[in-house]
């Protein structure tokens, strides 16, 4: 067949159509369609979670591994229990041994007779050997305690009011600050967390919201609209912050504090943030050979008392 | 060497014009619409009875060189004119040409449309590989989201274009991103050019005369992005008389007016046009009406654009664009408010000088600023959680020339130069995260060649080179494009080159172009290039009918992206990562441009992929899919002119779905100081797989328009009824996981339903 003569032709050969359909579905059916409609396979690793908290005994850590995404999650049926895990410091050597908490399973707390008070410009270990034979493990170090730390309210004119333990304050106060000192020699403080965390008891929490109505059926709340906590995360070079009102939601004791955290649980903290923002799949763990945070950190508490305002309209 | 490259370039170029004096005679002249005096791109001038001819520029310019002095007919046509012929005594001296083709038009009062089919007389092609020029005319008949008309939209219906989505206006060519592309609007560079978070363009149909998209394998003449070309050229102005138009739609109001224009003796024109959305006011009226919490947005731009003949062969235009979208949004409790402050907005200014010289020679100056800023902010009464602002200015100065002495050579050439000054501050918590301060310039020379070899053979080789005094650096790209014609309507195209591109954007998410960041590559990282190569398959009947098949391969080298977990940095190199991409594909494209019945089908069949290193946290260093990346699209556009009073449009899109990343497993964050319980969600957090590891369904939609033309009191009007998404078969967008859920509750959302539109037109 000459093509010059098919394709010069006065009028359009219909036949062309066809062939140029017959391409598309050719196509459309042999695609070599590469990328899967169906979630991927995975093999689910350990998530391991241990915190070292400067001047404080060790209680606790938690390991698991996690349920499929669609089914019903319960920690105790994600748990891993059975597991060897130490932590160590890598300096002196001194070691503390988990077992399991048979009440919780896993649940891990230190072996009876055994203790580990975390210091500030230690380096730790910590090692896991679950029962399948998989090793996770991750070091971190611990920041010193702070020098000083003030909550304070500044008004528009500059005038300053600290914040005293036990005050009662209404988000009607002026803006509160965070001020803080602390040595950051040998860069054992990869940032800072701020946690806003509401004590009373989940099911008895009272909004802030002074247009809220416990007797308005739209005003009902949910369990899970009882989100009791508030963070945020503040980078290694930071002294000072302000904390909007926006983050105090419910009456009653609130507890304040303020970390010095170590560079891992910095990145988890900011990776977290971008997360949920889109930017990152997944926070960034620090757990070789599983999921999870390893991490130190120093802290301050303050404890006051949130009151509802009542709305003027 | 870069220095010495340049000064070598001027002296062949020089050699080149005067060892080839012109002997013979050359045809010149401008081709315009009779009607308006608007100058016609890509209009033909054919030597009847012959095979010499030529197409006009972007100013409606030709010549036709080294033809014997003596008698001739010419014959001159345009997609849309009739053809005219004209008689011309070629002597060695002559002045240029100046003709007037008439549009095609349809009484109003006629029972019977005629509209003929005139044998398009286009006997010289460029090489120019996958270039598709549309008419402003076609986009008006489109079908389209608010009733109305937008380029990028339209350009979205090209195979090869993917959009993100079914609500952003922004082009992914060839598996490039947006930034990939460059957008000319009278040959100056444009920035984020969206409106309403990428729903629409900031382009005005109403004000737009011709774009073309060049979707990969541009000539030399472009450069300074690593993908393809949109060039769009603005209407200049109805030079005979007033004429103006009045729209309102359900979003929006457009005015335009334009005119002939006389200062100091000399003639010209000018065009104006602006457009505001109302949404504000119908948002302020339901808030109003109830307590309602919505935003308060708004959005507008203009367009300006003047021209002078300053002699007859020389013009003079100033042209303008501005445009600027601004949210306000309040909500929360009475006591703790929280506001999301959002402003985002193009200024462009640009100066054009054009000059017809001698018989052989055309030559543009131009000298433009433009401005792109955003900013936005989250606050708490006096409390800012989180703010930004972004700025670039682009000032730029543009010489090209064009040679056309030197029979079967259209010699081009031309010098860029760009000054770059480029801000991002971000704040987050009273400290500063980011405080990027960019400033650069740019310099590009471009050398170019269509040397028609043979009846069967034309090259196209074309270099540009480029220097960047941010980091002392240099490039040069070669560009090589040719065609093979089996004859005057079958023909085989060819391009290779490489395309450096000199500005990153960091992007602030997928769909939300306002967040996208420009800056120009400074001295902490090195630019960005691709590679590519097309092959393609031309058949261009004489009818109206024309069919195109290319396929393509694009390596992407230095592809730049925000680093996720960037919490400080001055430099680009702390605030970007750059990795590597590649693109590959199939197309084809059958359009018929003529006719009562006119439009196209497409598809396109493609791959892309991007991979950035390990310490970057994107993929964990592996290669992903991006967002854009569809396997198939099939896309069928149409327009049929019923009659004096109707036309109908329809279009039909289908495509593969686009890339997810899904969540595998489930398991409990912990944090020091609380435990997990007191959260909403008692800690339950989801594990994601790999980078968009999912796909979503394939999505397809119907848009159909139907155009009522009558007279308003004597003024010509449209009413134009449409309807986006006719079967309202709404498209994957995002999925959600609630892991307040117990188990995780999956919600799909999906964009757009079927939208009623309408929008109402008057013309004087």
């Amino acid at each position: 067949m000459n093509i010059r003569h098919v394709l010069s032709k006065d009028s359009f050969p219909s036949y062309i159509l066809f062939i140029l359909a017959g391409l598309a579905f050719m196509f459309a059916s042999t695609g070599c369609e590469s990328t899967p409609t169906e979630v991927e396979e995975y093999d689910p690793e350990p998530v391991l979670y241990a915190y070292l908290t400067n001047s404080e005994p060790f209680e606790e850590a938690f390991l698991e591994r996690g349920t499929p995404l669609f089914d019903h999650y319960d920690f105790e049926d994600a748990a891993i229990t059975g597991a060897e895990i130490k932590i160590f410091d890598c300096a002196s050597g001194d070691t503390l041994h988990l077992m399991d908490d048979q009440e919780k399973p896993g649940r891990y707390i230190p072996v009876a007779g055994e203790e580990l008070i975390p210091r500030g410009r230690h380096h730790y270990r910590i090692e896991c050997r679950t029962p399948d034979g998989e090793f996770v493990w991750s070091e971190t170090s611990v920041p010193v305690a702070f020098d000083t730390v003030a909550i304070e309210l500044v008004d528009m004119y500059g005038t300053v009011y600290p914040v005293s333990e036990g005050d009662t304050l209404t988000r009607n106060h002026p803006n509160m600050f965070w001020r803080w000192a602390i040595d950051t020699t040998g860069g054992f403080v990869g940032g800072y967390a701020g946690l806003i965390v509401a004590e009373t008891p989940r099911d008895s929490l009272v909004p802030l919201d002074p247009d809220w109505d416990p007797n308005d059926p739209d005003d009902a709340l949910d369990d899970e609209d009882r989100n009791a906590v508030g963070w945020t995360v503040f980078r290694y070079d930071a002294e000072w912050t302000t904390i909007a009102w926006a983050f105090f939601e419910w009456e009653g004791p609130t507890r304040i504090e303020l970390q010095a955290i170590s560079a891992g649980y910095y990145d988890y903290l900011f990776s977290s943030f971008r997360a949920m923002q889109g930017m990152l799949e997944n926070p960034i763990f620090n757990i070789n050979g599983g999921l999870g945070v390893f991490a130190g950190l120093s802290k301050k508490e303050f404890h006051i008392y949130m009151k509802r305002v009542e709305s003027e309209g | 060497m870069i220095r010495t490259s340049l000064f070598s370039a001027l002296l062949v170029i020089a050699a080149l014009i005067l060892t080839n004096a012109v002997q013979a005679a050359n045809i010149t002249g401008f081709i315009v619409d009779a009607s308006s005096g608007e100058p016609l791109p890509v209009a033909s001038a054919v030597i009847e009875d012959s095979d010499r001819g030529a197409t006009t520029n972007l100013d409606g310019y030709f010549v036709i060189n080294h033809i014997p002095p003596g008698a001739y007919t010419l014959i001159f046509s345009h997609l849309g004119y009739h053809n005219t012929m004209q008689d011309v005594q070629v002597m060695e001296v002559m002045e240029p040409l100046q003709v007037e083709l008439q549009p095609t038009r349809v009484k109003l009062k006629e029972v019977e449309v005629k509209v003929k089919r005139e044998e398009i007389k286009d006997k010289r092609k460029t090489p120019t590989v996958s270039a598709v020029a549309m008419d402003s005319r076609l986009i008006r008949t489109m079908p389209s989201l608010g009733g109305e008309m937008d380029v990028m939209r339209a350009m979205q219906t090209i195979p090869g274009v993917k959009a993100a989505s079914d609500i952003s206006s922004a082009l992914h060519v060839r598996g490039g991103s947006p930034d990939q592309t460059l957008i000319l609007m009278d040959h100056n560079t444009v920035y984020n050019p969206t409106h309403m978070f990428g729903l629409f363009s900031t382009f005005n149909s109403d004000a737009v005369k011709y774009l073309e998209l060049l979707k990969g394998g541009f000539p030399a003449k472009y450069g300074g992005r690593s993908g393809s070309v949109l060039e769009v050229i603005m209407n200049d102005g109805n030079r005979k008389q007033y004429h103006g138009l009045f729209s309102i739609g359900l979003i929006s109001g457009r005015a335009a007016l334009e005119g002939p224009l006389s200062i100091a003796g000399k003639k010209g024109s000018f065009a104006g046009s602006f457009r505001r959305t109302y949404i504000d006011y119908v948002v302020d009226a339901m808030r109003k009406s109830g307590d309602l919490e919505l935003p308060d947005y708004y959005f507008y731009d203009g367009n300006g654009k003047f021209n002078l003949d300053l002699t007859d062969r020389t013009t003079f235009t100033v042209a303008g664009y501005w445009g600027n979208d601004r949210m306000n949004f309040d909500f929360g409790n009475e006591d703790a408010r929280i506001n999301a402050y959002l402003s985002w907005g193009n200024r462009t200014l640009a100066t054009r000088l054009r000059h017809a010289l001698g018989r052989t020679s055309y030559v543009s100056f131009g000298a433009a600023v433009s401005r792109y800023r955003s900013k936005w902010s989250f606050s708490n009464e006096d409390v800012v959680f989180d703010r930004a602002r972004e700025r670039i200015y682009d000032y730029s100065i543009k010489s090209d020339y064009e040679y056309l002495g030197w029979q079967d050579h259209h010699i081009q050439t031309g010098l860029w130069y760009s000054y770059y000054d480029t801000h991002f501050w971000e704040e987050n918590e009273d400290m500063v995260y980011v405080d990027v301060d960019t400033t650069a310039y740019n310099v590009s020379l471009y050398l170019q060649d269509s040397w028609r070899i043979n009846a069967f053979y034309e090259l196209q080789p074309g270099v540009r080179f480029y220097y960047h005094n941010a980091g002392d650096q240099t490039a040069v790209d070669p560009r090589l494009a040719m065609v093979y014609y089996f004859d005057e309507q079958l023909r085989i195209k060819a391009a290779v080159g490489r395309y450096s591109q000199w500005m990153n954007v960091m992007s602030g998410g997928a769909e939300m172009s306002v967040f996208d960041l420009w800056f120009p590559v400074d001295d902490s990282i090195d630019p960005s290039y691709s590679n590519q190569i097309v092959l393609g398959f031309e058949w261009d009947r004489a009818d109206g009918y024309d069919f195109t098949t290319e396929t393509y391969y694009t390596d992407m080298h230095n592809v730049a992206a925000m680093r996720p977990m960037v919490d400080e940095g001055e430099s680009e190199a702390e605030a970007f990562v750059v990795g590597d991409g590649y693109a590959y594909g199939f197309e084809w494209m059958l359009r018929k441009k003529a006719g009562r019945l006119n439009g196209w089908l497409g598809y396109s069949l493609s791959w892309t992929e991007r991979r950035f290193p390990v310490d970057s946290y994107i993929n964990e260093g592996e290669w992903f899919y991006p967002k854009w990346d569809r396997r198939h699209d099939f896309i069928v556009v149409l327009n049929y002119k019923k009659s004096p009073r109707w036309d109908y449009g329809v279009s039909w899109r289908y495509n593969t779905g686009q890339g997810f990343t899904h969540g595998l497993r489930v398991y409990t964050t912990r944090f020091a100081g609380f435990d997990p319980t007191d959260q909403g969600n008692y800690g339950r957090t989801i594990f994601k797989g790999s980078k968009n590891n999912y796909r979503f369904p394939e999505d397809h939609r119907l848009d159909l328009s139907a155009t009522y033309n009558h007279l308003f009191f004597g003024m010509r009007a449209r009413l134009t009824f449409s309807i986006y998404n006719a079967y309202s078969r709404r498209s994957y967008w995002i999925r959600s996981f609630n892991t307040r859920e117990n188990p995780i509750e999956v919600t799909d959302a999906k964009l757009l339903p079927i939208i009623p539109l309408i929008n109402y037109e008057v013309r004087f």
